[in-house]
């Protein structure tokens, strides 16, 4: 018994995808695909793969081709979450000298005081005695 | 030849809807002219519009304005336009390769192409075929 395939091209337009030619060579219908995507009217296109075997009566289905516009736009996204790693690592150094500069703030105001009371210290001292 | 015609068909689109045979038409067609014909589907069954030189030659001499019923199976238009009902039916461009005992008794290999066409109301009207071919080697 003979096997039958066929090579639908589907193009998605308002939100389905919507059967658009087909053909009996793969080369071809991939091509015309190729073709669509790069037309204004198509946004997503999608050769299948349908081949019926009439002894067990069985269809399969594979997706052969996919193209979709846009795809080469969503990539530079990847690239920017590189981006935002770097501001990440800008902020965090940013945090640390932030850290290090209210540390000797800490350390100045400590040491201030620790003078104050040791001069209040002395005056009291030479006042007793 | 069949991927040129879908070609042509496709640039006489207004967006994406069926072109109008006119359209298709009017556009340089080149050498194709000589392997497509048109079928009239407005009837109960499909008439030969029109059948280019090469098609007549090989068994459509006469079929203008005759239903497709009677172009012959042993013919290259007879296999070629096999399985217009499906075009009819689906609206949409299909193409199909196959072999077949041609009258001379050469097999012969074919590609064909059936696409629909609106006429100028924008009505599903016609059918747009081509086909060329190749003797099988033994």
């Amino acid at each position: 018994m003979a096997k039958s395939v066929s090579f639908e091209i589907y193009s998605f337009k308002n939100g389905n995808w919507m059967l658009d030619s087909v053909h009996d060579d793969k080369n071809m219908a991939i091509h015309q695909g190729r073709m669509l995507i790069s037309s204004p009217h198509h946004i997503a296109i999608r050769v299948i793969e349908e081949s019926y075997d009439d002894a067990t009566d069985n269809t399969t289905s594979k997706i052969v081709y996919k193209e979709k516009k846009g795809e080469e736009e969503e990539k530079p996204k990847k690239k920017s979450k590189g981006k935002s790693k770097q501001k990440k690592v800008k902020g965090k150094k940013r945090k640390k000298k932030k850290k290090k500069v209210n540390f000797m703030l800490l350390v100045i105001s400590f040491g201030g005081i620790s003078l104050g009371l040791l001069a209040l210290l002395a005056i009291l001292m030479s006042e007793l005695g | 030849m069949v991927h040129r015609l879908l070609m042509h068909w496709r640039g006489a689109q207004q967006s994406d809807q069926i072109p109008e045979m006119t359209a298709v038409l009017a556009r340089d067609l080149g050498e194709l002219v000589l392997d497509i014909y048109v079928l009239d589907i407005r009837g109960d069954e499909p008439v030969f519009e029109r059948i280019g030189s090469n098609l007549l030659a090989d068994g459509g001499k006469g079929l203008v304005g005759e239903p497709v019923s009677d172009a012959p199976k042993t013919m290259l238009l007879g296999q070629a336009l096999k399985y217009y009902s499906k075009v009819q039916v689906k609206q949409i461009p299909i193409t199909l390769g196959g072999e077949f005992e041609h009258d001379n008794g050469k097999t012969i290999l074919y590609r064909s192409l059936i696409a629909p066409l609106n006429n100028e109301d924008g009505e599903s009207a016609y059918l747009l075929g081509a086909v060329n071919c190749k003797e099988k080697e033994e």
